[in-house]
């Protein structure tokens, strides 16, 4: 089943052209892979998914319905590419925020389960300015699924991270895979590897390939993914 | 529980839980009442009317606590602007919160804050005025009136933060709020005669900050200028002591209520219009 789709999503800032036509869709319960450069548009069709600006011609749907219907269901939520977290706040109160916010029934078993998950029970009462990085991008992702979205965008949420928080990050969200969809945007090709079902490479605002790994690999006719997305990055230029 | 109150209570947090928030809130206003009722303890009353009647038990409180108002502006500018620059706030944009509700999370905690600062300006400077020949009376009609209306003026300085929080990023509001700060203190005449700076005169009383002090000072005093005649006193005063000096139709009790509140609303109405436009969703 089809959980989103973009046609035809077209963005322009002025005569700049950020995103151009681009038409994919991502199946209920993957693990959707969004690669592309700095610059390539990846983070401006997540504001456009999300609602935060405009988009200049095309159509999102995301279950069949619009953006706003969406928006108003809480089907969908967000781990930002900057943390956004409340950095005065602790943990707790930050998670314990969102959910009260989204309405959550259960807001204290909501906010338990996600602390338990995340393993963020050791830092509850810490407040996030005094995190570190690796931390504040779980309270992030917590902050985005205690509202048990159906749909997880995770906005590059590795950047900046150590290897090893970052491995850490991946084997949580792994823990996440097959309970919603996760749509993920990503610079690094390992990341890619090591976590998505498929994938899709936006470059200069231009869809270039989406399916599995293998499929683009042999698409490219590359024995890797670095070697595939290099073809298919620098081949316009 | 309401989902404005859920986010008022994430941003009193926020602003509470910041050391230098308390500062310059609260305790630097008691620092300037300490300091200026230096100038009054041991004078007599009429010491006071001809010395350093600039500080004036009823006009030196109400001008503090508008100037306690100024920093509202400073903090809740750098709040917002801080919460856009970590996508804090575009992750409330994709919440269920209405406008409304995004618009008055953001601004009734700097009410409160206000509320906070005006009691303890009025509460404590009434309480140092006794030990000076001038009692401020706390739970007269005229204070009580001067207290509401300048409570009701720091919905200009929220509104001016909020604005620029919007606008600009968390270092430039900085430097703007700043600005505003000191236009309160230097142009607002609660440190100096206006009057015997012409020039100067002219160019502040075009904003609001001299209005705003103006008016909680002259109905704490009871004291409404309706003509020029109302100043004659001051006028010889000057004149005798061979001191060039500027009273004029802005000067009239009216006029400073009109361009005060006229700022008061306009400045609100512009706060409520940029928090719909950064806050609308765009994909219906």
């Amino acid at each position: 089943m089809k959980t989103i789709e973009f046609e035809e999503v077209t963005k322009y800032y002025q005569k700049y052209s950020a995103l151009e036509a681009v038409s994919f869709s991502v199946h209920e319960h993957e693990l959707f892979g969004l690669l592309g450069v700095n610059g390539a548009g990846k983070s401006t069709l997540i504001h456009i998914l999300i609602g935060l600006i405009p988009l200049t011609s095309g159509r999102i749907c995301i279950f069949g319905n619009s953006i706003a219907e969406a928006k108003h269901q809480g089907i969908i939520n967000v781990a930002f590419q900057e943390q956004a977290i409340a950095k005065k706040l602790t943990v707790e109160e930050n998670i314990t925020f969102i959910a009260q916010l989204y309405g959550e029934y259960a807001c204290k078993e909501s906010v338990e389960n996600v602390l338990e998950q995340l393993q963020l029970k050791e830092v509850r009462h810490q407040r996030a300015s005094t995190l570190s990085g690796g931390y504040q991008k779980r309270l992030s992702i917590a902050m985005a699924i205690v509202t048990h979205p159906q749909i997880l965008i995770l906005d590059e949420p590795t950047l900046g991270l150590d290897v090893l928080a970052r491995h850490e990050l991946w084997h949580l969200i792994t823990s996440l895979k097959g309970k919603m969809t996760i749509f993920l945007t990503t610079h690094y090709l390992e990341e890619i590897e090591a976590l998505c079902d498929r994938v899709a490479i936006l470059n200069h605002g231009m869809l270039k390939a989406v399916g599995t790994i293998e499929e683009i690999q042999a698409k490219a006719k590359a024995q890797t993914l670095e070697e595939a997305f290099l073809a298919i990055a620098t081949k316009e230029e | 529980m309401s989902k404005v109150w859920i986010l008022a209570k994430r941003n009193r947090k926020e602003i509470l839980r910041d050391p230098l928030s308390l500062v310059f809130h609260f305790i630097f206003p008691i620092f300037m009442l300490l300091l200026f009722f230096c100038f009054l303890f041991g004078k007599t009353e009429i010491e006071i009317k001809t010395q350093v009647s600039m500080f004036h038990p009823y006009k030196l409180i109400p001008a503090v606590a508008i100037f306690a108002h100024s920093f509202l502006s400073l903090f809740s500018g750098m709040m917002i602007a801080k919460d856009r620059s970590e996508s804090f706030f575009s992750r409330l944009c994709i919440s269920p919160l209405t406008q409304y509700q995004f618009f008055l999370g953001y601004f009734l905690p700097l009410v409160e804050i206000a509320f906070l600062q005006s009691i303890l300006v009025y509460g404590l400077g009434g309480a140092m005025s006794l030990l000076t020949p001038i009692t401020f009376h706390l739970f007269s009609i005229d204070v009580i009136a001067s207290f509401i209306v300048g409570f009701v003026f720091s919905s200009f300085f929220i509104s001016f933060g909020l604005c620029i929080g919007l606008l600009v990023s968390d270092k430039a509001v900085g430097g703007i709020a700043s600005v505003g700060i000191n236009l309160v203190a230097i142009g607002s005449g609660m440190f100096m005669p206006l009057a015997t700076i012409p020039v100067f005169k002219k160019v502040v009383q075009f904003l609001p900050f001299y209005h705003m002090v103006t008016v909680t000072q002259d109905i704490a005093l009871g004291f409404y200028p309706t003509s020029l005649t109302s100043f004659q006193f001051e006028i010889e005063y000057y004149e005798a002591l061979g001191i060039p000096v500027l009273y004029n139709a802005l000067d009239i009790w009216w006029v400073h209520s009109f361009i005060a509140i006229f700022y008061m609303v306009i400045l609100f109405g512009l706060t409520w219009i940029m928090f719909y436009r950064s806050t609308r969703f765009h994909q219906k």
